[in-house]
């Protein structure tokens, strides 16, 4: 597995203001990596550091095994915060300048605008667009010359229902085509719809990295019922991996400490005598599982 | 290298400003040098008491008074054409602060340009600045020369060296603009200070600390490079019996580069420490 980006121990401090614990974090290449947590997290922080445009107070990063940054950021497609163009140019003069500081030969131009939709509009001076726009050029200006990596914050930002489905759509399509993407967000169902792996930062903490799926499978439910109720929960308590049962809605609701899988318990009471009636995997959404690990984290 | 001037060259080509200031300069620049010539002199018309040696003729406009005579014409219009060194002073004051108050100079770095390859490409829009204005006025003198003075009898490059000394005064104003606008990020204040800066605090500063200290302030080279013409021009030194001028003083060329590569080098490090 090849490394695309790795953390080692990068950290920030505003004064009184811890915004970056020190933590490490590996970024496979072609894969889909969200980086999920509410606002002043420190993902912004973490962007700005591995783009270096803020300085680390310790630890480093290394691009491309060991790549120098402004040659890296040349791979790069990176969208950070508020998108900045210069207002008096058009959009095409705007995307041409950042070919030139990109160093792109055939810098397909009209086809950026075209994916974002902005193609009508490409001659007319940026200070015109209204913040939808200015978010779909920004995102234009991070597709030029097909870069390794695509790095968004809040790719999001500032679009209607409309504009939304077209980026999240887009970047589905993009890292398709095994493009690296990283994306920052607080909106769960921004990452938990595309991104193969997670992690997640509070108050400048990593919490977690790893699976999306893991991280929703972690904690599975597995919701059964039987003609015999009581039946049922005598059998069930005999199995030893059980960690947790709980009636709910008519259903049992059951946790294992080791893996459980829906057949095999299933297997497991019919070699009892109980023949289930309903059984269901519930998966913890991600939603679930950030809240839950958010909360164990203020607790402790 | 050339990556960089393009760079900056499709910031600048663009944007009206930039059109617009360079446009006045040269026009009204070029335009003050030929009429100045013609602009009548109080008292004009007086003839020489050649009984009184301190009644002087006094010539009807500054054309007849020597303006555009060659070896003093060089140091004339440069010292008039200094007066204009705040358009393009504020011009590249303007354009630097706006990288920041845009947040584009953090986009071209987050787009894969470094902080010294920034720095390098405003150095850039400097220069041209600075041997635009220079041009206009060693053109325009040089027009002036052709039509106001005979060649086969006065030398024609003699005491142009106050082309030079102009250049080193725009040169310093310019890179004191261009550490303001980094410095402090926003161009309506970085004018303002800039403005109180030179006609204010400096001069209130000098008097304070008197000669010779107050001829080493940072803006006092550059000031000094070019002396005031009209003493001369109007013979006053003769009468005051004091030695006027006739060429650039090197010492005050040199401390005034030095100035302005010190200013250079500040606004370098500010870029380099600064969290974007």
């Amino acid at each position: 597995m090849q490394i695309v980006l790795e953390i080692d121990g990068i950290s920030k401090r505003y004064g009184k203001v811890q915004a970056l614990k020190p933590y490490k974090l590996q970024i496979p290449k072609g894969t889909t990596f969200g980086i999920l947590g509410p606002n002043g997290s420190g993902k912004t922080t973490t962007l700005g550091i591995i783009l270096g445009i803020l300085s680390s107070d310790s630890g480093g990063f290394t691009w491309f095994n060991g790549q120098s940054v402004n040659s890296a950021k040349k791979r790069i497609g990176a969208l950070l915060e508020t998108p900045n163009f210069y207002p008096y140019m058009t959009a095409y003069q705007n995307l041409k300048l950042v070919a030139k500081i990109k160093e792109l030969q055939n810098p397909n131009i009209d086809g950026v605008l075209k994916t974002v939709n902005l193609l009508e509009r490409a001659h007319h001076k940026f200070k015109g667009y209204s913040l939808g726009m200015k978010q779909r050029l920004a995102i234009a200006a991070s597709l030029l010359g097909e870069p390794e990596v695509l790095l968004l914050d809040e790719p999001t930002n500032g679009l209607d229902p409309t504009g939304i489905a077209e980026v999240r759509d887009l970047i589905t399509r993009i890292a398709a085509t095994g493009t690296t993407v990283i994306i920052a967000s607080h909106i769960l169902a921004e990452v938990e719809k595309v991104c193969s792996h997670v992690a997640v930062l509070q108050n400048g903490s990593l919490l977690y990295s790893g699976l999306a799926d893991e991280l929703s499978a972690k904690d599975a439910v597995i919701a059964v019922a039987s003609a015999d109720m009581q039946a049922l929960e005598n059998a069930i308590k005999e199995l030893s991996s059980l960690k947790k049962i709980r009636p709910m809605d008519g259903h049992l609701h059951l946790s294992f400490s080791e893996d459980m899988s829906p057949s095999k318990l299933n297997k497991l009471l019919a070699e009892q005598g109980i023949y289930l009636s309903y059984i269901e995997e519930k998966k913890a959404s991600l939603e679930e599982r950030f809240l839950k690990i958010l909360t164990r984290d203020k607790a402790n | 290298m050339i990556k960089l001037i393009s760079i900056e060259w499709h910031k600048l080509r663009y944007h009206r400003f930039f059109w617009i200031g360079m446009v006045l300069f040269v026009l009204l620049l070029s335009a003050l040098l030929v009429s100045f010539g013609s602009f009548q002199i109080f008292g004009s018309g007086a003839e020489a008491d050649p009984n009184d040696p301190s009644m002087l003729a006094i010539p009807a406009n500054l054309a007849d008074a020597g303006f555009y005579t060659l070896p003093f014409v060089w140091q004339n219009t440069s010292y008039l054409a200094g007066f204009f060194k705040f358009i393009p002073a504020f011009l590249m004051l303007f354009f630097m602060a706006s990288e920041f108050e845009y947040r584009t100079m953090r986009q071209n770095v987050i787009d894969g340009l470094s902080v010294g390859e920034f720095f390098f490409s405003k150095i850039f829009s400097l220069l041209l600045f600075a041997l635009v204005c220079t041009i206009t006025v060693a053109l325009t003198t040089s027009v002036l020369i052709y039509s106001y003075n005979d060649l086969a009898e006065a030398d024609f490059w003699l005491q142009s060296s106050f082309i030079i000394a102009f250049f080193a005064e725009v040169f310093f104003i310019l890179s004191l603009a261009f550490f303001l606008g980094i410095l402090l990020k926003k161009s309506a204040l970085a004018i303002i200070i800039l403005v109180l800066y030179y006609f204010v605090v400096e001069p209130v500063l000098g008097f304070y600390v008197g000669s010779p200290l107050s001829d080493y302030l940072p803006t006092r080279p550059s000031r000094n490079l070019i002396p005031e013409p009209f003493t001369r021009l109007f013979k006053i030194n003769s009468f005051l019996n004091i030695e006027s001028l006739e060429s650039v003083s090197i010492k005050n060329l040199l401390i005034s580069f030095l100035y302005s590569i010190v200013l250079l080098f500040g606004s370098f490090m500010v870029l380099k420490k600064r969290d974007l």
